[in-house]
């Protein structure tokens, strides 16, 4: 067995899985337990797409989530019906946007291509979402392009804290423009479009991705640059190239995941889009590894679940799984501690670099590239290793 | 004319707190290379510190070098549980530790004292203004910041030019090795650091809380990414960069508020940031800086 | 300054291993070194003989072997024990700091020091050692020629009044002028009775001034013998003298 097709068998198995999984969830009425799973689902989309944005690239960005912002907004403004949002409301929007029910015209297009009116209806409102998510992460896209080419010169701590500038900015664009998005108050009325099979879908599709790019030329020069920027340089990779991809990728991605989270919750208002969240996502993939994306699988899972069963302690009133964290500490507390021992005992997190080895130990996907052999440097100023025992 | 000088003063004092909180942040980040999320952080636990206090009856003068006591201790906790075991870790675990800790101060504050403002003000005659000139009051609050801040300043500018250990310590900030290798006490001086940033953030925290006149947990998030970009501007790696910097956002503030037609002014603080990122481009060194920078 | 333990000499090192970047930068590495003489490490770039003093003053750890100051162990030290202990150094490349005075550089030198009246002797002999320190006294030190920041380098360390002072290539990038010159300052600190580990890719000016000197290569000690008998050696002379 070679080890592609041992790779596709896993996959199968592994979409077999997931298919079972989600027909069973299908089943479940609780209407808790399935904005639960929908959670985690799009928790997963954001860890990958921030372990390709810096789990890869060892570049940290802290702006993702203001592109997840883009996707939910803009998906939002697509699909609210016109009704909710008049021009006397949002005059700040064009005209064809005010106007545009997509759930309905989709409908519209679908019968007239034939299809009956229930069928039609039915598969308008999955499609109404996925368009609209597309737009959504397209313009993210571009957004990321725009921005991401300044930044992603800079190094570590620049590009931590301009990252955090620009989420800081869509924040502040969010909470102002009201004409066209409410400002604080947000936007309700999203159609609830959003269903476990739909948000699996896309988070089988971002996997399968992230993976795929990992495995390719541009996933090995993301992770040699990660190790030594000057090594890889050498070796001939176009670090901006390189880096831009990571960044664009992981923001049309997270981009997705507001537009699902958007049709979740049916209501976007800007502080949900903000600094916590941001954190969440890191403590994600750092609990899972930043380098790999089992890891940021497993992270996302864990740190969905784990709030939740911690949120039954703070003894106040929890809506369901929209999260008020502003409001409730006790389980941010237990987070961010967890988070600190995490990163001072085991940074390298659950997985480290590594990515599960499937069913056949053939199938085991490339390894880190190692960092090339080099006479050691001279220790700059910034490399000292001290040991502890100095008062 | 009036108005100048009022909104001269108005930056002025603006800038006298960023540049208390930029000191601390650019010291820290000279010697650790550490941006240290949580010293927002430090400059909202200054006021809290003086309202608990206040609530049990001590006096106001009192409570405020209790609070900065209390608050540079604080500082010292979270230099020696978070990031003393991190020493040697590269830089991004130092950061990301640092959020960790600041989301647990945020929240520890939530837990506390509940997630909404509460009103903050020092003794009353702080709310007055000064009768200086006929038409223009100059608040005795902007005054009293800029002269804080001032005061502060030149005595951190003393300590590190006369005393050994404030020269240990900027001799840390440019060189660790080499100030390793000629037997300075790092644990000493990184504790010094801590407890001097503390210190100045939590008072331009208690002074800020005073000049708004509420303070929440969230305090601290704006004023240090303001406090960043002083740095960046003023020169990254030099403390009186950071100082003028601070000054320089300061002034630029005030000057966007005023100038800016009335739909934008909420945008202020987006520019601010898009300016950042502009700086980084263009100069990434800043005015003083000592072109520490990596680009690629 | 004499050493409390004649059958070990001053400083001795066991089989010392180190790594550094993930590669094994100092292998199994032994020597001894006696008060008062001035012992020479040449070799080329890439020997391992900066990792050595690294090692040496504690701010690399050593994976495995012993290094023994004046009988007290030093592996397990930091930094600021170690130059509690004594031992001074003065690095490759200087490591100045830049945005400090002259005279500040100087004083930290003596940052572990509280005898104040010692201090200002060891100054005033510092300035009569390097002259123009003196001059230059409230300059920055990163505005000072290459030369100067040597000198520098090696005042700040002479500060400490050390007991074993290492010098970390005090040669490089400097003209041969001032090379020389350097060389003398070294030569007359060794006449003081100064003990000195120095580290040197020019193995001429090292091996003129040296009592004995140590040859390394990838890590290793390859040659050991006074410094006449190193400069006689035809190996020697091929690789490092340019014969």
């Amino acid at each position: 067995m070679t080890i592609e097709r041992a790779q596709v068998l896993n996959g199968v198995v592994l979409l077999a899985l997931l298919a079972v999984f989600v027909f069973a969830m299908g089943l479940v009425q609780n209407d808790y337990y399935v904005k639960i799973v929908m959670l985690i689902g799009m928790n997963v989309i954001l860890a990958v797409s921030l372990t390709i944005t810096s789990g890869f690239t060892g570049v940290f960005s802290l702006g993702q989530i203001g592109f997840m912002a883009i996707g939910a907004y803009t998906s939002a403004l697509m699909t609210i019906p016109p009704a909710a949002k008049p021009q006397a409301l949002l005059p700040g929007l064009p005209g064809w946007l005010s106007n545009l029910d997509l759930v309905r015209s989709l409908a519209g297009v679908l019968s007239g291509a034939g299809l009956a009116a229930e069928q039609a209806a039915a598969i308008a409102g999955p499609l109404a979402l996925v368009v609209a998510a597309l737009a959504g992460a397209l313009l993210a896209a571009g957004v990321a392009v725009l921005v991401g080419i300044p930044l992603m010169r800079l190094s570590g701590h620049y590009v931590a804290v301009a990252t955090l500038g620009f989420l800081v900015i869509v924040n502040a664009i969010a909470l102002n423009l009201d004409s066209v998005t409410r400002g604080a108050r947000g936007l309700g009325s999203i159609p609830a479009l959003s269903r476990i099979w739909i948000v699996y879908v896309f988070a089988a599709i971002t996997v399968y991705a992230v993976w795929r790019i990992r495995s390719s030329p541009f996933g090995r020069a993301m992770l040699a640059q990660r190790e030594n920027v000057a090594a890889a340089q050498a070796m001939g990779v176009d670090i901006l190239r390189t880096r831009l991809l990571a960044f664009v990728v992981g923001a049309f991605f997270s981009a997705t995941a507001g537009a699902l989270w958007a049709h979740m919750v049916t209501a976007v208002a800007p502080n949900a889009f903000y600094f916590i969240y941001t954190v969440n996502v890191i403590v994600m993939i750092v609990v899972g590894g930043m380098g790999s994306v089992t890891g940021a699988v497993i992270g996302a899972v864990l740190l969905t679940l784990i709030p939740e069963l911690l949120r039954g302690l703070e003894g106040g009133a929890t809506i369901g799984p929209i999260k008020l964290p502003l409001l409730f500490g006790l389980s941010n507390i237990i987070l961010a501690v967890g988070f600190v021992l995490v990163m001072i005992y085991r940074r390298t997190g659950l997985m480290g670099n590594r990515e599960l080895p499937l069913f056949w130990p053939a199938a085991r996907t490339t390894a880190t590239p190692a960092p090339p052999v080099q006479a050691p440097a001279p220790l700059s100023s910034k490399e000292v290793i001290a040991p502890t025992t100095d008062s | 004319m009036a108005f100048v000088l009022q909104q001269l003063i108005n930056a002025l004092a603006l800038g006298s707190i960023y540049a208390l909180m930029a000191i601390g942040l650019a010291i820290i980040f000279g010697i650790l290379r550490l941006i240290n999320f949580a010293h927002g952080e430090l400059l909202m636990i200054g006021p809290f510190f003086v309202l608990v206090l206040t609530l049990v009856g001590v006096p106001f003068g009192l409570a405020v070098p209790i609070a900065v006591v209390l608050a540079g201790i604080v500082g010292i906790i979270m230099e020696r549980l978070a990031y003393r075991p991190l020493r040697g870790a590269p830089d991004v675990s130092l950061l990301l530790t640092s959020l960790g800790v600041s989301i647990f101060l945020q929240n520890i504050t939530i837990m506390f004292f509940g997630g909404q403002s509460r009103a903050f003000s020092g003794p009353a005659f702080l709310d007055q203004r000064l009768p200086v000139m006929q038409n223009v009051g100059i608040s005795t609050i902007d005054v009293v910041i800029f002269a804080t801040a001032m005061v502060l300043v030149t005595l951190f500018s003393l300590f590190v030019t006369r005393t050994m250990l404030g020269i240990s310590m900027r001799a840390s900030a440019e060189n660790l090795l080499a100030a390793q290798l000629i037997g300075i006490n790092i644990g000493r001086v990184i504790m010094v650091a801590f407890i001097i940033g503390a210190g100045m953030a939590s008072v331009a925290g208690i002074l800020y809380g005073m000049r708004i006149g509420k303070i929440d947990p969230l305090l601290g998030f704006i004023p240090l990414l303001k406090a960043f970009v002083a740095t960046v501007i003023g020169g990254f790696g030099s403390i009186p960069g950071a100082v003028l910097g601070a000054y320089v956002l300061g002034f630029l503030e005030i000057l966007l508020a005023g100038s800016l037609p009335s739909g934008f002014t909420a945008y202020r603080d987006a520019i601010i940031f898009a300016l950042l990122i502009v700086v980084l481009l263009v100069r990434p060194q800043g005015i003083l800086g000592s072109g520490e920078t990596e680009r690629v | 300054m004499s050493s409390t333990n004649g059958r070990d000499g001053m400083l001795r090192i066991d089989n010392l291993s180190v790594y550094y970047g993930g590669i094994q930068a100092l292998k199994d590495v032994s020597l001894h070194l006696e008060t008062g003489e001035l012992l020479a490490i040449i070799g080329a770039n890439g020997a391992g003989k900066t990792t050595l003093l690294r090692t040496l003053s504690g701010v690399l750890k050593a994976r495995s072997g012993s290094i023994r100051f004046e009988g007290k162990e030093l592996t397990r030290l930091s930094p600021f024990d170690i130059v509690a202990l004594g031992i001074a150094h003065s690095p490759e490349g200087r490591q100045l700091f830049g945005g400090l005075t002259v005279l500040e550089n100087l004083k930290l030198g003596a940052v572990q020091r509280t005898d104040r009246a010692a201090i200002e002797q060891d100054l005033a002999r510092t300035f009569e050692l390097f002259p123009v320190l003196k001059e230059r006294r409230l300059q920055r030190a990163g505005t000072l020629s290459g030369g100067e920041q040597q000198m520098l380098a090696i005042g700040r360390a002479l500060m400490a009044r050390p007991r074993l002072l290492l010098l970390d290539e005090p040669s490089l990038g400097l003209a041969p002028l001032l090379v020389e010159r350097i060389f003398g300052v070294i030569a007359r600190l060794k006449a003081e009775r100064v003990t000195l580990l120095l580290v040197e890719q020019n193995a001429r000016m090292a091996l003129n001034v040296a009592d004995r000197a140590y040859v390394m290569e990838t890590g290793r000690i390859k040659l050991r013998g006074t410094a006449a008998e190193l400069a006689a050696n035809p190996e020697v002379e091929r690789a490092y003298l340019g014969g």
